[in-house]
């Protein structure tokens, strides 16, 4: 489901970071989907940390600051998230 | 790989302080300020982002994953920022525009109204200047004359044919009521410039203001008046003879009698002699006082005095 | 690309629309135009174009085909200079039908012919304005604008035949075939601390359907019908028509920034106003005074205007505010002899040159309390002085309101305002005692007025909103509005006496998704008047001496009580098809209750006179929109409209003019639209 995949992303600021296919201060998420290609487990593993835990990331500026974390406990939601993005 | 480079400005002469966030992908919706007069890079008097919204360095610089401090300025409704400082934004631009001088001081700006409340600054149609929406504005705060110009005589506002600036300027105006003229009369006469006499007999209510009478947001009597004649001018008219005729319709008078009590003849006699039914019914009192905003009849006759022609 | 499409406002848009509507109703009509069942086609325009140097063009034209079209076009340089030219055409149809025999509607000489047939009054405006501006230099602004505005057509008017013994009110529809010419011109020099503008307007009325209106329905013989005899005007002819006026004004204002927070504004204009149009030539339709000796009135009123306002952020948390408006409406007009009163014993009048003096003064002071609350004082001091007008009048009114608001306004789920106002108005004693009956001898003349205006009164306003929005995508708001008048009468009552009204209203708003939002209000408000007034007789001395002298005291409350409701939304379906709706009602009954003491048999009340029946007004209207998008730049819309309007109000039914003529308004009306539009941008 795009439309609820964009509009969490939305609520969740993740375009500030996250084109879709524009490098802002995050990779496009085109970028990371080619990142992904073929190996959408661990994408789906890698992914979940990043966006769940908050670890240190390096924004395209070369500074780096603790990534976001996604503002929701529901696993349904954010695996339809994971699964648009993959699919960019 | 793609190169890194510093953000481009998108929109706005250095917005790329925002739009390296704020950009397409996460908000279309505020790049619409570049369809604009403001979004006129050509033109050097415009703002960039930071003009409106402060520099903001809190925001900008925010790391982490939490939301980050709001914007040094916002001016959504529920906005921390208040609104005289909101407004200050606008009007280190806009004080300098010759409708806006009087901003200071009229009665939106001593209410707390901020220009926000009626402008769409990220749309290319502002509602508030469209003169099809504009009312709907208002009417945000405006409850009574949203009711009134539904009324059956109204002015061509609903149909989109006037707006409500068209008398008002809500920016602040030397005249009563935010009036763009000095008076409700001068307002009066832009449109209706044949009752500006002076007459030859004046009618004292109408040249002193036509709120005496009328309600120009809209009535259910004719004629936008404020109540329907006879009452209208009962309420200022004293009761010598047939002035205070008690009121009554065809329908259920007798009409045999006139208003002293004298039989009289036809039908027409009847509905249309100066009795209840002739001061009520048709045009109530103006059946005979026509000329009611003013006579310029020369003629030597008392009836042109008294309004009748 | 993506972006370009987001930042610039160029279009190219041109749609065409064909909308058939079911039947004419004169309600609907009104101000739309449509005065003809079936279809109607129109063609909307619009350009707009800015280069990157800031070069704009814009194209727009609305309802082109319609009597409601406007068109409009600007080239502009922002922040150098713009020309534009802008075209509006406004209907309106009177909102009844008129069945009558009269002929030579929206001339100057009315006849009564034998024929009788449908005829719709109507007028039409078009206007031209044409504005220019240019910025001399970076603080210098020129700007002019010019309006040329035409209105034509007939309106209802009347008049009544005064035929041998006949009292006959007669369907005289007014021609209306003015100009009017208005133009403004300033200079503005603005900057940061200061500004000064000087300026003109002027405003140039001309009637071109002529001075006066001849109304030709011949002699009434006493009883029946008036006898159309072409030729004999009635007594009335002609009826006066407006002259032409003209008024100039001239402006300078300046406006001054002590500081960041404190502003002066002063402006001062003057406006000479004039009307002096020949009248109509000295006949035997209109005997002149014989003592009189001019052509036209040398009508000349200047009026001065002067306001002045300072404004200051004392401290961070306290704001004042002082203004003061002064008017000064001096009627110049040379008072001569215009008539002699044969009727109230031959006194020799005169034109009645009215000038008035006003002052309104505002002195506020805001305080800002913690959390977002703010409280305000306020005084207002209004003060009228009348000169020219009748003795009998009083001719100084003051008023004075005292007021105080408290806000709170800064980023809660919970906003309002509750503001109350208290009003007195008070003025110099009143002339002449007035002499409550006349002399018995005349039928009017020793009357007093006591204009409404004029009264002693006491007002009390209470006004409060508050905005809630519990959560995110709902947002409810609250009104409620309660005004007291208190007036004192000159004597017994006679006049207004009270005033009230109260308003309700509550509106929600509800965004389901960034799609699918919603929203609703209601409003009910009601309205009452009490007057009083005395039911007399011709001849009257109110002594109760005989039936021909009674007067009798009567009262009336009148009530209005409205309802209106309005819901709407708007959504897509899918990226491709959007849709949307409106519903309105609103409901208007005004009661007429009309109280009277029974004076027996020395009545001069006519039996059924007092009773009025409820006047109503329904409005429904219902608005349904969908649109296609058939691809990126063509779409299609339809619209339909469902409008039903219901009258019932005793002005016209049952009630015709002698020569016949019946005005009325059906009692229900249904109107449907449906409306096709093609639109394409290039
Ligand atoms: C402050 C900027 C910022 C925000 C806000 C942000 N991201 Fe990121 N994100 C980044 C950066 C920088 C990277 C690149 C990390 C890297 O490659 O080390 C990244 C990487 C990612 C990745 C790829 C992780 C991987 O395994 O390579 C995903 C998925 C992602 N973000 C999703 C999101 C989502 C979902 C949100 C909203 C909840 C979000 N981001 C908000 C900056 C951000
Ligand atoms: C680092 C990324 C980033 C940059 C750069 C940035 N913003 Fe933001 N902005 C955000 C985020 C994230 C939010 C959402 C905050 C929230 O919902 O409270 C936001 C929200 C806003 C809002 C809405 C505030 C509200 O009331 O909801 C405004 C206005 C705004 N930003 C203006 C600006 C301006 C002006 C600039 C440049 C001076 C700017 N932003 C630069 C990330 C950024
Ligand atoms: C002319 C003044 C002005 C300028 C310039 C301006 N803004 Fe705004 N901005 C406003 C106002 C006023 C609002 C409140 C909402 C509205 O009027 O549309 C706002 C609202 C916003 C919001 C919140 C929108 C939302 O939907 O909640 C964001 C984000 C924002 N602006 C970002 C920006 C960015 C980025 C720029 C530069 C490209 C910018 N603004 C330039 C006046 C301005
Ligand atoms: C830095 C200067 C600046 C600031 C700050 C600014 N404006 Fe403007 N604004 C301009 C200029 C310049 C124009 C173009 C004026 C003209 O027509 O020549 C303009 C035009 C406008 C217009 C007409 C827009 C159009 O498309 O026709 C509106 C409405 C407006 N401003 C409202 C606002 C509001 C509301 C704010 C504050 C939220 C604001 N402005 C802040 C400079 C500014
Ligand atoms: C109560 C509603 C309201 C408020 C508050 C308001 N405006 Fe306006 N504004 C309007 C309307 C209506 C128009 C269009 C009619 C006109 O030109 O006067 C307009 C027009 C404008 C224009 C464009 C004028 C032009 O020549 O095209 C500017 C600029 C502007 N407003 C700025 C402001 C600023 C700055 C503030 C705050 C100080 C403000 N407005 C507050 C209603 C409002
Ligand atoms: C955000 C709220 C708001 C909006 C929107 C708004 N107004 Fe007002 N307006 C007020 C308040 C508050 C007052 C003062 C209290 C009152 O009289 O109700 C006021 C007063 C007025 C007055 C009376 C002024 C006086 O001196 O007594 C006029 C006229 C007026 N507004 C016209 C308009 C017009 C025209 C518009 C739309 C272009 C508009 N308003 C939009 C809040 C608003
Ligand atoms: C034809 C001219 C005209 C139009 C159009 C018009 N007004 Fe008014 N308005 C007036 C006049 C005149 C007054 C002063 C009435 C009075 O003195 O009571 C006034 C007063 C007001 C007041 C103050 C009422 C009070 O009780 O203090 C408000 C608010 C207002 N108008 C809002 C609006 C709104 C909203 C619209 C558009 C729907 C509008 N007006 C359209 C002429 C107009
Ligand atoms: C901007 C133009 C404009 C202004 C200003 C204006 N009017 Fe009107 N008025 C119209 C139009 C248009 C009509 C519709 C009929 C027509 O074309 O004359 C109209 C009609 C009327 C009617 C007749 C309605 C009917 O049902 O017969 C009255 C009464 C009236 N106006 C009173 C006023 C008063 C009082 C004021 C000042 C407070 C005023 N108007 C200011 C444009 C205006
Ligand atoms: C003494 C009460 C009174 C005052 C004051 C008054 N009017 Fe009227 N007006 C009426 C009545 C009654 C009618 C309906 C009778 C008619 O149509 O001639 C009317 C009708 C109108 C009409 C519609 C008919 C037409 O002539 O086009 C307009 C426009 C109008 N008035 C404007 C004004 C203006 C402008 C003023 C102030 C200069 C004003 N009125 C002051 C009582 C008044
Ligand atoms: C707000 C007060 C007010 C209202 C309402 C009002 N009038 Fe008058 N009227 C006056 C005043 C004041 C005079 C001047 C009387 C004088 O000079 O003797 C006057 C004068 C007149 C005269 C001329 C009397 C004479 O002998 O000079 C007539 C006729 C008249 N009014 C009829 C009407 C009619 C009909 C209406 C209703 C449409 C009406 N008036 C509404 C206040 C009012
Ligand atoms: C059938 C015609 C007719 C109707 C209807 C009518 N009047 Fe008169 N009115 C007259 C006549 C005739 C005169 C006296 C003219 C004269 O003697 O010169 C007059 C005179 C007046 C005067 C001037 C009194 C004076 O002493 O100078 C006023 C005020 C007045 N009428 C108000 C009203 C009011 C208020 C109504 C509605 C209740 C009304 N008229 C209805 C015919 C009418």
């Amino acid at each position: 489901d795009a439309d609820a995949a964009k509009a969490l992303a939305k609520s969740n600021d993740c375009f500030k970071c996250h084109a879709i296919d524009k490098t802002k201060k995050g990779p496009s998420y085109k970028k990371i989907a080619a990142k992904y290609k073929g190996k959408e487990a661990e994408g789906f593993e890698k992914m979940h940390k990043n966006i769940t835990t908050g670890p240190k990331v390096k924004l395209e500026d070369g500074s780096e600051e603790d990534h976001k974390i996604i503002d929701t406990k529901d696993q349904a939601e954010i695996k339809n998230l994971m699964q648009w993005i993959l699919s960019q | 790989d793609e190169p890194k480079e510093a953000p481009k400005d998108i929109v706005l002469t250095g917005d790329a302080k925002c739009t390296s966030c704020h950009d397409e992908a996460d908000a279309p919706g505020v790049l619409h300020i570049g369809k604009t007069k403001h979004g006129t890079r050509a033109d050097g008097r415009t703002p960039t982002c930071t003009d409106c919204h402060g520099d903001s360095e809190k925001h900008v610089s925010h790391k982490g994953s939490d939301k980050p401090p709001k914007p040094d300025r916002t001016f959504d409704k529920q906005s921390a920022t208040p609104v005289a400082e909101r407004n200050a934004a606008c009007l280190s631009c806009h004080q300098t525009d010759p409708k806006r001088h009087l901003w200071a001081g009229s009665t939106h700006e001593r209410r707390d109204v901020a220009c926000s409340s009626c402008h769409d600054t990220h749309a290319a149609d502002d509602k508030v200047r469209d003169k099809r929406t504009q009312a709907e504005v208002c009417f945000a705060c405006h409850k009574e004359q949203r009711a009134q110009v539904n009324r059956p005589s109204h002015h061509p506002i609903p149909e989109g044919k006037m707006s409500c600036s068209d008398c008002h300027n809500p920016h602040g105006t030397t005249g009563p009521k935010l009036l763009v003229k000095d008076s409700t009369n001068a307002t009066c006469y832009t449109c209706h410039a044949e009752k500006r006499g002076p007459f030859v007999h004046n009618h004292a209510p109408v040249t002193e203001d036509c709120g005496n009478c009328h309600n120009p947001h809209g009535t259910v009597a004719d004629a936008m008046l404020k109540t329907r004649p006879p009452f209208l001018c009962q309420q200022c008219h004293d009761p010598a003879n047939h002035l205070g005729t008690i009121p009554g319709v065809a329908a259920n008078t007798d009409l045999s009698r006139t208003v002293n009590g004298r039989a009289t003849g036809s039908p027409a006699v009847q509905n249309n002699g100066l009795n209840s039914v002739g001061v009520t019914q048709g045009r109530g009192c103006l059946n005979c006082h026509t000329e009611i905003h003013g006579s310029n009849s020369p003629a030597n006759a008392s009836k042109a005095l008294r309004f009748w022609r | 690309e993506e972006v370009a499409e987001l930042i610039s406002p160029n279009v190219a848009e041109a749609s065409v629309k064909l909308q058939h509507l079911n039947e004419v109703n004169p309600l609907y009509r009104q101000y739309y135009g449509l005065a003809e069942e079936g279809m109607h086609g129109s063609a909307d325009l619009k350009v707009i174009r800015r280069s990157d140097e800031g070069r704009w063009l814009r194209i727009e034209g609305r309802d082109l085909g319609l009597r409601t079209q406007e068109f409009g076009a600007s080239v502009e340089q922002q922040g150098d200079w713009k020309l534009g030219v802008e075209y509006n055409q406004i209907p309106r149809y009177a909102p009844f039908r008129v069945i009558t025999g009269v002929t030579g509607i929206g001339h100057n000489t009315l006849n009564l012919g034998t024929a009788v047939d449908d005829k719709d009054l109507k007028t039409e405006r078009t206007a031209t304005s044409l504005t220019a501006t240019k910025f001399i230099s970076r603080h210098l602004q020129a700007s002019v604008t010019f309006k040329n505005e035409d209105k034509k057509g007939e309106r209802l008017f009347g008049s009544n035949g005064n035929v041998g013994g006949f009292l006959g009110q007669l369907f005289t529809p007014e021609p209306i075939d003015s100009n009017h010419k208005q133009i403004e011109a300033s200079l503005d020099y603005a900057t940061e601390k200061f500004y000064v503008s000087g300026g003109y307007y002027g405003s140039f009325f001309e009637n071109k359907a002529g001075k006066g209106l001849f109304v030709n329905y011949g002699t009434t013989g006493g009883t029946g019908n008036p006898v159309a005899v072409q030729g004999t005007p009635t007594q009335m002819s002609p009826l006066s028509l407006a002259p032409d006026n003209q008024a100039h004004q001239f402006h300078i204002a300046g406006g001054y920034n002590w500081s960041r927070d404190t502003r002066a504004n002063l402006k001062i204009s003057k406006s000479f106003a004039t009307q002096d149009d020949s009248f109509l030539p000295n006949s035997a339709r209109v005997p002149y005074y014989a003592g009189m000796k001019r052509s036209d009135l040398g009508g000349k009123v200047d009026t001065t205007n002067v306001f002045g306002s300072l404004t200051s952020r004392v401290t961070d948390k306290l704001g004042l505010l002082a203004s003061w408006a002064y008017e000064d409406r001096d009627d110049r007009t040379p008072q001569v002899d215009y008539l002699v009163d044969v009727a109230h014993g031959g006194v020799l009048l005169q034109n009645n040159p009215e000038s008035q003096k006003t002052h309104r003064g505002k002195f506020e002071a805001s305080y800002r309390l913690p959390q977002g609350f703010n409280l305000t004082a306020g005084y207002d001091y209004d003060f009228k002085k009348y000169e020219g007008m009748d003795e009998l009048f009083r001719d100084e009114i003051t008023e004075n309101t005292y007021r105080v608001d408290v806000r709170k306004s800064l980023g809660d789920t919970v906003n309002g305002s509750l503001m109350f106002a208290h009003s007195e108005r008070d003025g110099s004693s009143w002339g002449t005692t007035p002499n409550l009956v006349n002399d018995g001898a005349h039928a009017v003349g020793l009357h007093w007025t006591a204009p409404t205006q004029f009264s002693d009164r006491e007002r009390d306003k209470l006004k409060l909103m508050v905005d809630w929005m519990p959560v995110d995508p709902l947002s409810v708001q609250f009104a409620y509005e309660y005004a007291l008048d208190d007036y004192k009468t000159r004597i017994f009552d006679i006049g207004l006496n009270e005033g009230r009204s109260e308003l309700f209203s509550l509106d929600a708003s509800y965004r389901f998704s960034d799609r699918w939002k919603a929203n609703l209000w209601y409003s009910h408000s009601t309205n009452d008047i009490e007057q009083k007034s005395l039911n007399s007789t011709f001849n009257s001395q109110c002594n109760g001496s005989s039936i021909a002298n009674t007067c009798v005291p009567w009262g009336a409350d009148l009530k209005l009580s409205s309802n209106a409701f309005g819901a709407g939304f708007d959504g897509q379906i899918s990226s491709k098809v959007s849709v949307g709706g409106q519903y309105l009602y609103s409901r208007d009954v005004n009661k007429y209750d009309i109280t009277y003491a029974d004076a027996g048999t020395l009545s001069s009340i006519r039996q059924g006179a007092g009773m009025l029946p409820d006047t109503e007004y329904t409005l429904n209207t219902l608005r349904l929109f969908a649109k296609y998008a058939l691809t990126k730049a063509t779409s299609v819309r339809l619209d339909y409209v469902w409008d039903r309007r219901e009258m019932d109000d005793y002005t016209w039914s049952s009630w015709s003019y002698s020569d016949g003529t019946r005005v009325f308004v059906e009692p229900d009306q249904i109107t449907r639209v449906i409306g096709v539009t093609l639109s394409h941008a290039f």
